[in-house]
């Protein structure tokens, strides 16, 4: 009993220490100040959403994403998060609707599952074992068709340990964005600087772990812009 | 103000408490196993799909169900971050999501989960394998999500007093379910050591939907299959059956193993790890696999005789950071007996010993690109074969034969993917670094690296030890770094025009174009392909990549589309083999195109829960198109071959049930559609449900309104399914439910092929018919 007591207590004690540290990491829009407990005016931000594809670990497949201004297409391996900051709201506040189209890229009955966390719930899953089977998920509200490609098609791809957590705030010229993904992530910003193909955007990428560097790639229409990898704080830009 | 003051202060005081060392039992991992059945009371649901939101299993050492969900004691195998059914890494749950409002991070609470197929239960499942206090334990607990507890999609019914079919429902759990917990007899985690156990689902499913919006119940249960017994607290059929009746014992020694020893289990010539386990302190495992195949459909038996009747087959290997490597390729276990227990047991398996000895290991590393733009290439596959020499300081994959190939005595010992700039390896995960980052480095004879990815011919290196000690490809082609395992995947390509009988009126129409080798069902390429919004065609086509036919690049060395064809001398010639001096393999070598390519295209018509409002339209087809020449593309003179594919049209939902005659667990019915040539184009498979079960030996098939050929097919671990019986069948049309809709609550429709976003004028409603039963296959 002596055993688990002491277990429970250094659990708490660094879930504790670590709702410090990302009390303290992302200035979730309040920039200039890093006291979460004093948001000033910051609007409401809905909920993050992620798609994490997961399944049998190293499962290749293509994937479509689209909200209602922009869709990217790109490859990938399982596992992956894929996030979309920027997303079109509806509303003050309101959650933006954006849908993923995924298809496995092999002759095999290995599992490709698209997970749509709404916050820290699961939304929606959905599930392939087929050869070359496809999974669709959405979230919010009905997307009647995939968007035009995302111009700039911009990307930040975070690599390192599979696993790590990581903050990141992710920015252009006038907005910015704090979230918090795990390993392997791939950010997809939509229309920074509103579409402009020459505003400033820029990332800046903290890992909560601190089990290994962090490796980040900016892609900005398809061009490998920036690269930052190392510990403790990253940032890559461009423009 | 406070709050952050005060979570210093605890934390601080919390991390200081030092760690008491007497008393301690450490930690043993457990492998969980599924099996399971799905039961129904309602026809509607006669062979559905049910997927269940499995979140965890976790253990508590009390033998009181009605323990809290607090209680500090429960051990919580989850399902493993990125991986999931199958995966065999050691679990890591943690969350990774924002929180609600953009200001509270709770790290941690993120949940992941994965669906499980209940069709595929009805043989083992490996979930995962946990890293948990070693110690007794009393009850195992299986925690669904909550919310979601998973989904089930039925056939269409007949008639329109019912939901619509071939749509996915979510599940709900029922009222008198809080927990899915049962007693654990006599289960003790052990330090260090690896044991498994075997769950059976049941889910009960309660009656079927009146409207396509409702959800349904289920009543999940659980019960634990004993190691040896029968299983006497499991629902029938199981209760009188044993462990050892469907599931195949295999272990054995391995010599000069470590503490960190790992035995891995994979599908045989594939990459695809079914079960890994550690070994104890006198070297000793035990691993408890799925048996699918059937012995009366081998054409050797591979069980001896009034031994097991069900057979798997399985790649074994084992390496652990500076050993050597010991390989085991092809190896059939069959089920009945006891597991192992030191290394021994009454199974009909004989025991696999492994010998390690100590070897440096070194990792490998590379780019894959494009041999036609020089792009890089982002998730591309990397397997890498190996094997070991009867003295176990060399290994031998060299290329063998004409044209060359891996041999078949090599295994798959590591694979890897690319990342978004087309280097490989990935990192691993914070508890298992990648498996290319420690490679046994031998001072004789070549591993076999090949890499693949999705419209590129393969390629196939021998990797070798090279100047300096380190592994590298120098014969990749690639002059100013020999030490990287660099590759250049050539292409061609085919432009896909697809077409649809209507103009796409509020929506486009989104249609996903898979090719594959002609008359067989292995993909070789995708694409989605767009119709806008008033046009019948893409006005541009799709270029979708295939790999290349010959001829290529003098120098080149091609390698017809087929399986890696089997080293007749590998076993005969093994003396001599270890004593020669070791070729270089011709490499590289690139695997070829086949003799033609099948097309097929859907709109995104998944059966979703919310699908498209254009789903619901026929599958367009094209059969035996000749492949691209090497990088030939649509400005090419002569430009790449074109796809014009058919019209699709809304034809609606449809379903057909049918059965198996003496199904085994690797049945499969696959549906193909004729494409007009002579020819059918796969289209898609689905499971069988064995014999023993509720509707044992039964099936169901949803697709669009059309005529099918069904085919009775026994898949086998790898290559081309064996076709046995089929029957054609063209499955009945929807019905039109009249309109307008009524409010509030509208008619058992999903929209099929329509729009019924708000307006209700004028618009027509397609339930969906079931199409009475196919002869028995």
């Amino acid at each position: 009993m002596r055993n688990r007591t002491y277990l429970t207590f250094r659990r708490a004690g660094a879930l504790a220490l670590l709702a410090l540290i990302g009390l303290a990491a992302p200035g979730c829009n309040g920039f200039g100040t890093v006291d979460a407990t004093l948001p000033g005016n910051t609007p409401p931000v809905s909920a993050q959403t992620v798609y994490r594809l997961v399944g049998s670990i190293g499962t290749p497949f293509v994937a479509t994403i689209s909200d209602t201004r922009s869709s990217w297409t790109l490859n990938g391996v399982v596992p992956l998060n894929i996030i979309i900051v920027n997303i079109p709201s509806p509303g003050a506040g309101a959650p933006g609707a954006s849908r993923i189209v995924a298809t496995k890229t092999t002759n095999d009955s290995r599992l490709l599952s698209v997970e749509i966390l709404s916050g820290f719930g699961v939304a929606d899953v959905a599930s392939t074992f087929a050869n070359y089977g496809t999974v669709v998920g959405g979230i919010n509200q009905k997307l009647p068709a995939l968007a035009p490609k995302a111009s700039p098609d911009v990307r930040y791809y975070v690599k390192g340990p599979a696993t790590a957590v990581f903050n990141a705030v992710i920015e252009d010229s006038t907005t910015a964005f704090a979230l918090q993904s795990r390993v392997t992530t791939v950010i997809l910003q939509d229309s920074p600087n509103g579409g402009s193909q020459s505003g400033h955007v820029d990332g800046i990428f903290n890992l909560v772990q601190d089990i290994g560097p962090l490796d980040i790639d900016l892609f900005f229409n398809g061009k490998l812009v920036s690269h930052a990898a190392g510990g403790g704080s990253q940032i890559v830009k461009v423009n | 103000m406070l709050l952050v003051p005060t979570l210093i202060i605890v934390a601080i005081l919390l991390i200081g408490i030092g760690a008491p060392e007497a008393g301690s039992n450490g930690k043993g991992f457990l492998q969980i196993l599924f099996t399971g059945a799905v039961s129904t009371t309602s026809g509607f649901f006669s062979n559905p799909t049910v997927q269940l939101n499995v979140v965890s299993v976790r253990l508590n050492p009390s033998n009181n169900l009605g323990i809290s969900d607090g209680d500090p004691s429960w051990q919580t195998i989850a399902v493993p971050a990125g991986g999931t059914v199958g995966s065999s890494n050691p679990s890591l749950s943690f969350g990774g999501s924002f929180g609600p409002n953009g200001t509270a991070v709770n790290v941690g609470q993120g949940r992941s989960e994965i669906q499980i197929n209940m069709g595929l239960l009805n043989s083992l499942t490996i979930f995962n394998t946990g890293k948990i206090r070693g110690e007794s334990y009393g009850q195992v607990e299986l925690v669904l999500d909550p919310a979601t507890p998973g989904f089930v999609t039925p056939p269409c019914n007949v008639g329109s007093q019912t939901g619509e079919g071939c749509i996915s429902y979510p599940l709900v759990l029922a009222p008198t379910v809080s927990t899915i917990r049962t007693p654990v007899p006599s289960l003790t985690v052990t330090r260090k050591t690896t044991q498994q156990l075997v769950i059976n689902i049941s889910a009960q499913l309660g009656p079927g939907p009146s409207l396509s919006t409702q959800q349904v119940q289920v009543t999940p249960s659980i019960c634990v299959v004993p190691n040896s017994g029968p299983a006497g607290t499991c629902p029938p059929p199981l209760f009188n059956t044993t462990l050892g009746s469907f599931a195949g014992f295999i272990g054995g020694k391995v010599i000069g193993s470590t503490s960190k020893t790992m035995v891995i289990a994979e599908l045989p010539n594939t990459g695809t790890i079914i079960s890994s386990v550690g070994v104890d302190k006198n070297g000793d495992w035990s691993m408890i696999l799925p048996v699918p195949n059937s012995n009366a459909d081998a054409v050797a038996p591979k069980c001896p005789s009034g031994t097991g009747t069900f057979f798997g087959t399985y790649d074994f290997y084992v390496s652990t950071s500076g050993k050597s490597l010991d390989v085991d390729q092809g190896v059939s276990v069959c089920n009945g007996g006891t597991p192992f227990s030191g290394g021994t047991s009454n199974s009909p398996n004989l025991p696999i010993n492994f010998t390690l000895v100590n070897q440096p290991h070194q990792g490998l590393t590379g780019t894959v690109f494009d041999a036609c733009t020089g792009a890089t290439i982002g998730g591309a596959t990397l397997e890498l074969y190996g094997n070991t020499g009867l003295d176990g300081t060399r290994i031998d994959c060299s290329l063998v034969g004409n044209p060359p190939a891996i041999p078949s005595t090599c295994v798959v010992i590591a694979t890897a993917s690319t990342d978004d700039t087309g280097a490989f390896p990935l990192p691993g995960n914070g508890a298992q670094a990648s498996p290319f980052k420690s490679i046994p480095q031998f001072p004789k004879g070549q591993y076999a690296l090949k890499a693949s990815a999705s419209g590129y011919n393969t390629e196939i290196l021998g990797v070798v030890t090279a100047k300096g000690g380190t592994l590298g490809c120098p014969g990749s082609g690639f002059k100013k770094n020999q030490t990287d395992c660099n590759f250049s995947l050539p292409h061609g390509e085919i432009d896909v025009t697809a077409n649809s009988t209507v103009a796409a009126a509020t929506s486009p129409y989104n249609l996903l174009v898979t090719i594959e080798d002609t008359g067989t069902f292995n993909g070789v390429g995708a694409g989605l392909v767009t119709i806008p919004v008033g046009s019948t065609s893409n006005s541009n086509p799709m270029p979708i990549f295939v790999p290349a036919a010959p001829p290529f690049p003098s120098g080149v060395v091609v390698s017809p589309d087929v399986s890696p064809v089997a080293d007749a001398n590998a076993v005969a010639d093994a003396d001599a083999r270890a004593a020669a001096t070791p070729t270089a393999s011709p490499t590289p070598v690139f695997i070829g195109a086949p003799t033609g390519y099948d097309v097929f295209a859907s709109v995104q018509d998944l059966f979703g829960a919310v699908p498209q409002s254009n789903t619901g339209h026929s599958i367009a087809v094209l059969s035996n198109i000749a492949p691209p020449a090497y990088c030939q593309s649509a400005t090419s003179a002569p430009p790449a071959p074109a796809a014009l594919l058919p019209a699709v049209t809304c034809v609606g939902h449809g379903s057909v049930a049918g059965s198996v005659v003496d199904p085994d667990q690797n049945t499969q019915i696959l549906v193909s559609k004729a494409a007009g040539n002579g020819n059918n184009v796969d289209l898609m498979t689905t499971t069988v449900v064995p014999n023993g079960q509720q509707g044992g030996g039964g099936f169901a098939i949803c697709a669009p309104a059309d005529s099918y050929t069904v085919t009775h097919v026994e898949s086998q671990p790898t290559g081309t399914p064996i076709a046995e019986a089929s029957t054609s069948v063209t499955l009945v049309g929807p019905t039109t439910i009249a309109t307008p809709m009524t409010t509030p609550t509208p008619p058992p429709c999903q929209g099929i092929c329509s729009d019924f976003s708000g307006s209700s004028n004028g618009k027509v409603c397609l339930l969906c018919q079931g199409t009475g039963s196919l002869p028995p296959l």
